[in-house]
């Protein structure tokens, strides 16, 4: 369970000081779909970096899964961050050098997992994404959808309790887009957390509850039935 | 336009502080050798060439054969001079030149000198210009002529002329000059030179009776104008006839003739030759260097700029979006270039003022000098220097960040390669050299300090020894000496334990050995406190039996393999057959405590040129001061010259303290060069790589996991290089142990010099990518896995 509590980031460079969030309070409940919707540069990455642990918020509180995190340092947000959370970029931010195996694996690989355990949850995270038969592909071989799938198969494979995406379907055509979506929705539905950025209407609409950002706040939610 | 293009570079310069500066400075040491290596080189070429005639004058030499082997010799038949004067009109002028190796005494040193004997005419001949006094003064045979560096040297203070001169002379005549002249500073480039000057007079002992066997340093001649050198060589067969008639064991094949200013090609190859010349492969090697030094720090500066390209990507992709063209994008990043290059040009200027041409003059006979005013072609050289340096560093950055297209730019999809072989062989022989100059270093200064710290075999703490210059001087010295109440024993030597000796053959059984032979009084073993290992020392009350007695060292028994009782054995030593009376413990007769065979032999009083003054503990300062004052009662035109025997070693103790802080410096060096180069290097694979280090740490890996990871790459770089470096130095310095084991003793360097030296550079390594690993390991997530919006 995720609870934030006006949450506040300020952005200060010599001369400017910029308000990225401005008061966010928000629950998310184990097991919800939440779209974050606004225009750019509302602050809707920022925030999903402070849900997802990479950054601190300036001011504010942050509960995540009944711990205080929002004065934590970066080794302890490492350390909780680590197979609890599971991350979909746009760009999918693969590592070039490693095959499609080794991406999906390199989470298990950090959380010491043993070898044939690690062997198991690989293929079947990859069996799920159907992604399988590209195994001993490099990225740079597999088409954008493809390359999305393996994004999701390595964001899952820990089986994090919370899932963030970031305008997943940014990168993808409408058929590809509309796959990873479902894939998204499924996982969702077996009980995993998802927490998504996105511009399109569409894709929140898969959503139960859609925040809505302007300039740092939240200005309306809307709940799906 | 081009007023906006150094307003920018300079900008550009102040913005990224730290590269420019790593720039600065690598390019400012590659600068700073390759102007020493132009001055070096330039030395090189012009040897000799300021003299007025120079094309007219030759040195006369001759070859000869020796056991198949042809030679030249540069040294000359003394006759030879007048003969050519006399016997052809074209000749000018010759000039004889003779040196001779005398000793000057001051104060506490003995200094080693040479005096040259000319002809009157020297001058005539020679562009030796005079700053003080004639050349006339050549006429006079008590009249002395000083280099400036010997009138710094002996006069600082004072004018030099008139005043008084002594040496020693090689047959231990003392001799009283006058100064009657100086002479300006030599030109860097010079080759013939003299420290001390006086004419040719047969009042000299060196060149007394000279006849057909008599050879001198030199015959130079000067021809008239338009004369040919070529028409008198062939006229030189009468002479060979003649000479070789007088010298029938060592027939000259020819005379030759070689030009001050033009040598011959093997010029380098002439035995005693009396005007430097230089071998060709040291020209090529001093080159090298420089070129390497300059390649790689361009290859360094490359690697550095492109790292630091990242950060100017969107300018460089709006300026082209904006309109500009490529050749403008190219102008721009030469002219930033050209900027720093100025920079390291006058950085490397002062480098080479401050550091390397002091240590270069340290180090070599050669003397060179940064006359910017005065000197053309340096100027030439500099220009030429910064426009080759800002081309060849700048070249390569410009022209690849200019073909930059703009809409890859903004997308962020540049991709930069990662295949920088080149840059990746050079890191290893950077580091490699880097390993070896500092594990040299190390040695070194643990040699000097376990040489230092070697067992004496004796206590030097209360010797005084006292340098004679003349056979009567002993005998009163050591009756005064003894009266004094702190003087507990006097003695005297001929040779001196750590100042002189011969080495010697002796026979033992019949078969010849080497020994170091020390002629010294009687009572000399005792007064330095030697100690007694078996027998007896010499009895000073039995001097005929002395006469036929010896001492050997331990070393002595055990390498020639004496067998027991050694005392009462008899051995061949000068044709006199002696017996060891005892034997004596070793005692370090070199600086670095080598041990040799040595024999101590018994010499008459007459031929003592030291004195030992054994003294109470702690009174050494109020010895000296009775020692200085009863000199100066007997021998009041020189100065005393001694040292506390605890002190002999301090020469050879100087040059290694020298030679460790030599390699400091050039370790210090070698190891900045290649943490530049790793440096840049890491740059530009580090900015390469966040993005993957963001995945990775958004994954779950530490701060440690990233460091390792990339630079794993650098540390097998590192690894390579250090086991070369390493293994090459073992090698080789065993080797050259193994070479010099007469010189260097016993010394043991063990692993503890690898170890730190190889600590040394590893830490320094993983400084200079510290500060980048940290920050590549720390990145913040947020920023850097912010989508392309």
């Amino acid at each position: 369970m995720i609870q934030t509590i006006n949450l506040q980031k300020l952005f200060a460079t010599e001369e400017v000081e910029t308000t990225a969030l401005n008061g966010i309070s928000m629950d998310v409940k184990d097991g919800e779909f939440v779209a974050i919707m606004g225009p750019s540069g509302c602050g809707k990455s920022t925030l999903l970096n402070i849900l997802g642990l990479l950054d601190n918020p300036t001011d504010g509180e942050y509960n995540f899964y009944g711990t205080a995190v929002a004065r934590m340092t970066e080794r302890q947000r490492a350390q909780l961050r680590k197979g609890s959370i599971g991350f979909v970029f746009q760009s999918f931010n693969l590592i070039d050098e490693l095959t499609v195996y080794e991406n999906v694996e390199l989470p298990l690989l950090y959380l010491k997992t043993p070898a044939d355990e690690r062997k198991q949850r690989v293929e079947a995270a990859l069996e799920r994404m159907a992604i399988m038969h590209r195994r001993n592909h490099f990225p740079q071989q597999l088409s954008g959808g493809q390359q999305q799938r393996t994004a999701i198969a390595r964001a899952v494979v820990a089986k994090p309790k919370l899932i963030l995406a970031d305008e997943p379907t940014g990168n993808l055509d409408s058929k590809n887009g509309e796959e990873v979506m479902k894939l998204l929705g499924e996982l969702n539905d077996e009980g995993t957390t998802i927490i998504m950025v996105t511009h399109s209407p569409y894709d929140a609409g898969f959503a139960h509850r859609i925040v809505n950002l302007f300039d740092g706040k939240v200005v309306t939610e809307n709940f799906h039935v | 336009m081009l007023r906006t293009y150094f307003l920018l570079a300079w900008r550009n310069l102040l913005a990224n502080k730290l590269a420019s500066l790593i720039n600065i400075v690598g390019l400012s040491i590659a600068v700073a050798c390759s102007i020493t290596v132009f001055l070096t080189l330039r030395n090189f070429w012009t040897l000799d060439d300021f003299h007025a005639n120079g094309d007219r004058i030759y040195m006369l030499e001759y070859v000869q054969k020796h056991q198949d082997e042809t030679r030249t010799f540069g040294d000359a038949p003394a006759l030879m001079a007048n003969a050519l004067a006399a016997d052809f009109p074209q000749v000018k002028h010759t000039v004889r030149v003779e040196r001779e190796n005398v000793t000057v005494y001051r104060n506490e040193s003995v200094i080693s000198e040479m005096i040259t004997y000319a002809d009157a005419n020297f001058f005539d001949v020679f562009t030796f210009p005079l700053a003080q006094g004639s050349p006339a003064a050549l006429r006079d045979p008590s009249a002395l002529i000083l280099s400036h560096d010997m009138a710094l040297k002996y006069f600082p203070d004072q004018n030099p002329i008139g005043q008084p001169f002594t040496v020693l002379t090689g047959s231990r005549e003392q001799k009283q000059f006058v100064v009657r002249g100086v002479a300006a500073d030599f030109p860097d480039n010079i080759g013939f030179k003299f420290a001390l000057l006086t004419g040719y007079h047969p009042v000299h002992t060196a060149l007394k009776n000279q006849d057909w066997s008599s050879h001198i340093s030199a015959v130079f001649v000067e021809l008239h104008p338009r004369a040919n050198i070529a028409t008198l060589a062939r006229q030189m067969k009468p002479y060979m006839v003649r000479y070789n008639a007088r010298n029938p064991e060592k027939p000259i094949e020819s005379f030759v003739f070689d030009n001050l200013r033009q040598p011959a090609q093997n010029a380098y190859d002439v035995d005693r030759r009396p005007a430097e010349a230089n071998h060709p492969l040291i020209s090529l090697v001093f080159g090298a260097i420089a070129l390497v030094m300059m390649a790689i720090s361009c290859v360094n500066y490359v690697n550095i700029s492109l790292g630091g390209v990242t950060r100017r990507l969107k300018e460089i992709g709006m300026r082209k979006v904006l309109g500009g063209t490529r050749q403008q994008l190219i102008g721009q990043f030469m002219i930033e270039n050209l900027l720093l290059c100025a920079f390291a040009l006058a950085f490397g200027l002062l480098i080479t003022e401050l550091f390397l041409i002091p240590l270069f003059n340290d180090i070599m006979t050669m003397t060179i000098s940064l006359n910017v005013g005065q000197n053309g072609t340096l100027w030439v050289f500099l220009i030429g220097l910064l426009l080759f340096t800002a081309v060849v560093s700048g070249a390569y950055p410009a022209l690849y960040v200019s073909a930059f297209r703009p809409t890859v730019v903004f997308a962020g999809k540049l991709k930069f390669s990662d295949r920088r072989t080149v840059a990746r062989v050079l890191l290893v022989g950077q580091f490699a050299l880097a390993f070896i100059a500092v594990i040299i270093g190390v040695a070194l200064t643990h040699a000097g300090k376990q040489w230092q710290n070697i067992d004496w075999g004796y206590t030097p703490d209360n010797a005084l020894v006292l340098r004679l210059t003349d056979s009567t001087q002993y005998t009163i010295l050591k009756n005064e000496l003894g009266q004094l109440p702190n003087v507990r024993a006097v003695s005297g030597a001929q040779s001196h334990v750590g100042e002189s000796m011969n080495s010697q053959s002796v026979w033992v059984g019949g078969i010849e050995k080497q020994a170091l032979v020390f002629d010294v009084g009687p009572d000399y073993p005792q007064t330095l406190g030697l100690q007694l290992a078996q027998g007896r020392f010499f009895d000073p009350q039995r001097r005929a039996e002395n006469t036929q007695s010896v001492l050997v060292n331990q070393t002595f028994v055990e390498q020639h393999g004496l067998k027991q009782p050694v005392v009462g054995q008899s051995m061949r030593l000068d044709s006199q057959l002696v017996t060891v009376a005892g034997v004596v413990q070793d005692f370090k007769w070199f600086g670095s405590g080598a041990e040799r065979p040595a024999i101590l032999r018994p010499a008459p009083e007459s031929r003592f040129t030291y004195l030992i003054a054994d003294f109470e503990p702690g009174r050494g300062p109020q010895v000296a001061t009775a020692v200085t004052r009863i000199w100066k009662a007997h021998v009041p035109t020189m100065t005393p010259s001694w040292f506390y025997q605890k002190d002999v070693f301090e020469n050879f103790n100087t040059t290694s303290r020298k030679l460790s802080a030599g390699f400091g410096v050039l370790s210090g060096l070698a190891l900045l060069i290649a943490c530049m180069g790793l440096y840049g290097l890491a740059t530009q694979h580090f900015v390469r790589r966040i993005k993957e280090v963001s995945v990775r740490k958004v994954l779950g890996a530490t701060v440690s996991q990233v460091i390792l990871l990339v630079n794993r790459e650098f540390i097998s770089l590192l690894l390579v290089a250090g086991g070369l470096a390493n293994a090459l130095c073992f090698t080789g310095i065993q080797l050259l142990l193994q070479q010099t084991q007469p010189f260097t003793g016993g010394l043991r360097l063990g692993l503890w010099p690898y170890l730190v030296a190889n600590g040394v550079v590893l830490l320094t390594a993983a400084l200079a990518v510290s500060v980048q690993s940290w920050k590549v390991a720390t990145v913040k997530l947020a920023e850097s896995l912010k989508n392309p919006d």
